[in-house]
């Protein structure tokens, strides 16, 4: 099966269907878009997936060791610990943190010692925290991060800041990486570097990365499939290439009879 | 021994020179029986006041209840040592109000701090008058509102002193470990937080569970020093008390507790002669904090003796290599 397997999801905000019945497939260490006019429900989307919002109906199930597992009714910390990850439209980080606390908390749920160990200082804390300090610096360093790890995280300019959430959503060994809208507010450059970062952490973490974003440079330069949704629904999906040509997609975006 | 730090052994020092300069005031009668009742209660303030900051500071959530847990420890410990007065009721005393104190704190969080907002500050509110009125009405056990009296004196200043150090230690240890990171991001941002995989009602539950037990041993301490407890003396007003601390020393900062419990303490002592008049002034004082220091004394910051440190060495090997060149 796929790693990531969703099936006739739908949510209602009262009569309103953000998301209705959109099927979806990921496979191991792919790439995968997810593009769409202004409301189209792609955030809704990643919210459903992240356990955020709850599905009205539909089904998404998680490969765990080959076998499926269902994440309805999951809190966002537990599918957070299946190994999803993601990021946020407007980034979500711990503001007041510095730098090298912000990478610490996404390894503590893998990694930190218990209450009572933190408590006592037992060994097991110097440990873990010792451990906790070096894998978080070296996270760091392969984002070029690791000379600014006493910056208090707002302090941070704003492509560090999107690069950090990456690096955060990173340290807590993810199988899927949900990106919203990694390139919003970047110039051209800050782009054409980050669509090279995404292709770097997909090759060296191996793992599944979907993308939310509008700016189609990126979309179309890294996505191997892109899903294109409107009104909720999923529109069409397919090679860069397909998608490029879909008249569907082009009246989406552009407007027509 | 990693604990042997640097750090860790300046603490130290500050801690023993502090209770050497306390002991010797008191011993060259600078600190007279009745200042060292202000010393007593500065102590049981700041342990207070570090239990709530765990909450307030910590965890970002409010509670209103802290006398409420307070008494829980005060009465247990009151009972307790009436039947055995010596230290051993004490001791029991504090565990049995520790425990209690956290296992209603327990009851109460677990359902409200799934929710997120200011939920807490409610239900707390509404538990300390709860526990309030239950001992009110626990005939005997407690004596209703006349309260207990002629509990054992066997606390001494020493024992809060050294309770105040212990609780500051354990919430010291507690922010600068995972477990506290992982709290702090939830005040940060529950939503980010939820999303690195961090349980969110269970640290913030955590926390409350500490403060209230931290709470349960400030009110063992004030049972068997002052002797005479009742439960007017944990009414909503003392609550607010803590929290007026809190917010003077800085949400977030346990040393600007301690120093905000101690500024506090002492300015009520100063302000005594002027009367009902030192209440105008114990609020211009909070009044002045508010407008020019509105994050409190020391903000979410601690007073931080590895920075001076590490500056002093910088300057050092800048003085080194100067003399290399």
């Amino acid at each position: 099966m796929s790693l990531l397997e969703v099936k006739n999801l739908t949510k209602n905000f009262g009569g309103l269907a953000a998301i209705s019945r959109v099927n979806l497939k990921l496979e191991e260490n792919e790439l995968v878009g997810l593009i769409g006019p202004n409301g189209a429900g792609k955030t809704t989307l990643f919210n459903l997936l992240t356990g955020v919002y709850i599905p009205s109906s539909g089904s998404i199930e998680l490969k765990q060791k080959d076998v499926p597992l269902s994440l309805i009714g999951k809190q966002t910390s537990q599918i957070a610990g299946f190994g999803i990850a993601r990021t946020f439209q407007n980034i979500r980080l711990f503001k007041d943190l510095t730098v090298l606390e912000n990478v610490l908390i996404g390894l503590h749920n893998s990694r930190g010692a218990n209450t009572f160990s933190s408590l006592f200082r037992t060994k097991h804390f110097f440990d873990s925290e010792e451990l906790m300090h070096k894998e978080a610096r070296e996270l760091l360093a392969l984002f070029d991060l690791e000379s600014k790890e006493e910056y208090v995280a707002k302090n941070l300019p704003y492509g560090d800041q999107r690069r950090l959430e990456i690096v955060r959503a990173l340290a807590t060994r993810p199988k899927i990486l949900f990106l919203d809208e990694p390139a919003a507010g970047m110039n051209p450059q800050e782009s054409a570097d980050l669509t090279k970062l995404i292709l770097r952490i997909q090759n060296e973490f191996k793992l599944t990365v979907v993308l939310i974003e509008h700016d189609m440079s990126v979309v179309m330069n890294v996505c191997e499939r892109i899903y294109v949704l409107e009104h909720g629904r999923v529109l069409a999906q397919g090679t860069p290439q397909e998608i490029r040509k879909n008249k569907e997609v082009i009246r989406a975006y552009l407007g027509g009879e | 021994m990693r604990i042997l730090n640097k750090t860790n052994g300046i603490w130290m020092i500050l801690i023993v020179l502090s209770f050497g300069l306390l002991q010797g005031a008191i011993l060259l009668g600078l600190i007279d029986a009745f200042y060292e009742i202000t010393l007593v209660t500065i102590l049981i303030n700041m342990i207070l006041a570090i239990g709530l900051n765990v909450i307030i500071g910590f965890s970002g959530q409010f509670s209103l209840g802290h006398a409420g847990f307070m008494a829980i420890g005060a009465y247990a410990t009151g009972i307790l040592t009436k039947q055995f007065p010596n230290y051993g009721g004490m001791a029991a005393g504090i565990v049995v109000g520790g425990i209690i104190a956290g296992i209603v704190a327990l009851i109460v969080g677990i359902p409200t701090l799934r929710l997120k907002g200011d939920y807490l500050a409610i239900a707390t509110l509404g538990v300390a008058e709860i526990i309030r009125i239950i001992i009110l009405n626990m005939g005997d056990l407690t004596n209703g509102a006349a309260g207990l009296s002629g509990i054992p004196y066997l606390s001494t200043w020493y024992i809060g002193f050294f309770l105040a150090v212990v609780v500051l230690i354990f919430a010291a240890n507690y922010k600068y470990s995972s477990v506290g990171r992982a709290t702090i991001s939830v005040r940060e941002d529950e939503i980010a937080a939820e999303s690195l995989g961090i349980h969110t009602t269970r640290y913030k539950t955590i926390a409350f569970v500490m403060g209230a037990v931290t709470a349960a041993i400030a009110g063992s301490i004030h049972a068997t020093y002052f002797s005479v407890i009742s439960p007017d003396q944990f009414n909503f007003m003392k609550s607010i008390d803590i929290l007026i601390i809190v917010v003077f020393g800085g949400i977030g900062s346990l040393t600007g507790s301690v120093i905000a419990a101690t500024v506090l303490g002492v300015l009520n002592v100063f302000l005594q002669p002027f009367g009902s008049f030192r209440m105008i002034l114990y609020a211009i004082a909070l009044i002045s904090i508010m407008i020019f220091k509105p994050s409190g004394l020391m903000g979410t910051k601690e007073l931080n003796i590895s920075s001076f440190i590490r500056k002093k060495d910088k300057s050092e090997n800048k003085k080194r290599e100067e003399k290399v060149r």
